[in-house]
């Protein structure tokens, strides 16, 4: 745990240390505790990354409005901006060799909370299944239906070359715009005779952003009860290899 | 001196969208080695254009009497799937060799029907799926084969259209309305919609890729449309023997000034390939209103050298009596896993492939 200014963040892994680092430079005006770990989600506490199915967790806020493009697209979404929508598809990538409980917390969690914050019909069927595409259980594909017909296709896997970094793309399609989003793929490229090309993220820090929101945001942060029990629902699929209705 | 080629007798049923924005046009470049002596269709007036236009000897509202009348070498079906299975049959039965757009059919006994006429009447039969005539999918086809990616393990392929796709093409005729009003395309008694309009080509393309059996199939689709009768988004995940995964999403009626985006990613064990057409459009231009890309292909993914190539893959096929290069039971694997997919939402559970002999997409 670390007290920095009002800031208060728990956790250990990478991104509670993002999170205190970042959080000299986010200003807020009373105090607010961040958890990233599931079993220490103090009352009152925001749970991101791991911690967001805790239940101990109150609230809970992805760790993907860590990025500023996707936090607008939400706005454009929830403002209507968008007009009627039919679906978003979401990807989330990590780098080969990655654990399933890494899959699980750094991109499967964040992706859908993401998604079940920006829609708030309720699920109506999900739909769960995991693969092993190139070492085991390193892939999940997740289908949700939503009472307005919103269909989510969630898919996340550990794929990408070591050293390429996470990959993350956010497809929204509405009656009025359709939204592309790829926050990782800011990057510089360098073209070498003697390797293949490598592309260098240069994205801005994730965690400052996402304390920023944290702080800009105070009544947008949503109850956690919504995504553990859709969380539940995913379990019973996976378990029973069935669509499960929610 | 090199012995003259007789030009093969072609016959065209179905003088509609697909036919004018892409056959017809190939068969005019066709022109050396194959003559159109005849369209058929059952709007007098689609098919007297599509003669005149391009310079069609005889026309017919009834596909029937041009298969008795015209010595046919092979009829190129350009029909509502469901047509598919009887004119198929009514070809054979005259002895002609026949080329089907897709989707083979509505149903799997459909496509059964079909190569069961065919080899009973011993003429060829193959399905006009051009994805595989397309350069896009071949350079991708053949960068698998070379095993530059090792084994396939995931197949993705997000296709989405604007509203009015074929708007800018102009063409000479566009839906038919079988009952006045309402393209066949949105009714609910022509076409199970997206899983089979569009669909059929990434199962086609998952299959062709992955290069197994599927085992299961999930889906869930929606209509976007208020007047719609059927789905025109899905989403799907297949499971094939061995354990890759194929997944799709599709999606047909977006804002207008949305471009005809596709992306296509297969990965393997080894490496993944990528193809992403708006990003990778040659040309972006900034105006006023923000910006236009454009392809260097006009509307449809994979105009025009596709249907040239796949025209003459099977002229050659029925000329040098070989068989065509895309088995009729191959695309039958296609018509069965977008099938599996209808069965799929519309039970709102996974199903298990191959399907039961004789099964019905309303069972
Ligand atoms: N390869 C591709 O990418 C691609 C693209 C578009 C369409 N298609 C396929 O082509 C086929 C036709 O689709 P379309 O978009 O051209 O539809 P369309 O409605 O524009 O054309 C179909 C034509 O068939 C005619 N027709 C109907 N009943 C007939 C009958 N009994 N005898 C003769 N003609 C008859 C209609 O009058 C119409 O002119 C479908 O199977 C479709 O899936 C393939």
């Amino acid at each position: 745990m670390t007290n920095t200014g009002n800031w208060t963040i728990i956790g250990s892994g990478d991104l509670a240390e993002q999170l205190t680092k970042s959080a000299r430079y986010i200003d807020i005006p009373s105090g607010r505790t961040v958890s990233t770990t599931p079993d220490d989600v103090p009352n009152g506490a925001i749970a991101t990354g791991a911690a967001l199915l805790s239940a101990q967790a109150r609230s809970a806020v992805s760790p993907l409005y860590g990025f500023r493009v996707l936090e607008v697209a939400a706005g454009t979404v929830r403002d209507g901006d968008a007009g009627k929508i039919y679906g978003f598809f979401g990807s989330y990538r990590l780098e080969r060799g990655a654990t399933a409980d890494e899959l699980r917390d750094q991109a499967l969690v964040p992706l859908l909370a993401y998604a079940l914050d920006i829609f708030q019909s309720s699920v109506e069927r999900v739909m769960v299944r995991r693969a092993s595409l190139l070492a085991s259980d390193d892939a999940w594909f997740v289908t949700l239906r939503l009472a307005d017909e919103t269909l989510l296709t969630l898919e996340v896997m550990a794929v990408r070359p070591s050293g390429a970094g996470p990959q993350i793309l956010v497809e929204i399609t509405g009656s009025e715009q359709v939204l592309r989003l790829e926050p990782t793929r800011q990057s510089v490229v360098v073209e070498r005779t003697d390797a293949p090309s490598r592309a260098l993220p240069w994205w801005e820090d994730e965690a400052e952003r996402l304390l920023a929101y944290i702080a800009a945001r105070p009544t947008e942060i949503r109850s956690a009860e919504r995504l553990r029990e859709v969380w539940v629902a995913m379990e019973q699929s996976l378990e029973s290899g069935a669509a499960v209705e929610a | 001196m090199a012995e003259e080629r007789r030009r093969l007798r072609a016959g065209v049923i179905g003088t509609g969208t697909i036919a004018f924005s892409a056959h017809l046009p190939a068969f005019q470049k066709l022109r050396d080695e194959i003559e159109l002596v005849a369209v058929a269709d059952v709007r007098a007036e689609a098919v007297q254009t599509a003669a005149e236009m391009y310079g069609v000897e005889t026309h017919y509202t009834d596909y029937q009497e041009m298969l008795r009348r015209e010595r046919l070498d092979f009829v190129d079906i350009c029909t509502p799937e469901f047509l598919h299975p009887e004119q198929t049959e009514a070809a054979a039965q005259a002895g002609v060799h026949v080329l089907c757009e897709k989707p083979m059919a509505a149903s799997v006994t459909g496509a059964d029907r079909m190569i069961r006429a065919c080899e009973a009447a011993g003429v060829k039969l193959m399905i006009a799926h051009s994805r595989r005539f397309t350069g896009r999918y071949m350079q991708i086809r053949a960068a698998i084969e070379r095993g530059e990616i090792g084994e396939v393990r995931y197949v993705r392929e997000n296709e989405r259209r604007p509203l009015t796709m074929y708007d800018q093409l102009d063409l000479a005729a566009t839906y038919w309305e079988p009952e006045g009003g309402k393209p066949w395309v949105q009714m609910a008694g022509y076409t199970h919609g997206a899983a089979m309009t569009n669909a059929v080509h990434e199962t086609d393309l998952a299959r062709w890729f992955v290069g197994r059996n599927p085992t299961s199939v999930y889906a869930e689709a929606r209509m976007t449309q208020a007047d719609s009768e059927i789905p025109d988004m899905l989403t799907y995940t297949v499971e094939f023997e061995g354990g890759a995964i194929a997944a799709a999403e599709v999606v047909n009626h977006l804002p207008r000034g949305y471009p005809y985006f596709h992306m296509m990613e297969v990965i393997g064990t080894e490496g993944r390939i990528q193809a992403i057409d708006p990003e990778q459009s040659p040309s972006t231009v900034a105006h006023a209103s923000g910006m236009t890309q454009q392809q260097n292909f006009p509307v449809l993914l994979h105009v025009d050298e596709a249907y040239v190539r796949e025209i003459r893959a099977f002229a050659e096929a029925v000329r040098n009596d070989t068989e065509p290069v895309l088995s009729a039971h191959e695309a039958r694997g296609a018509i069965e896993l977008s099938v599996g997919a209808v069965l799929s939402y519309k039970r709102g559970e996974p199903v298990s492939l191959p399907l039961p002999e004789g099964v019905a997409v309303d069972d």
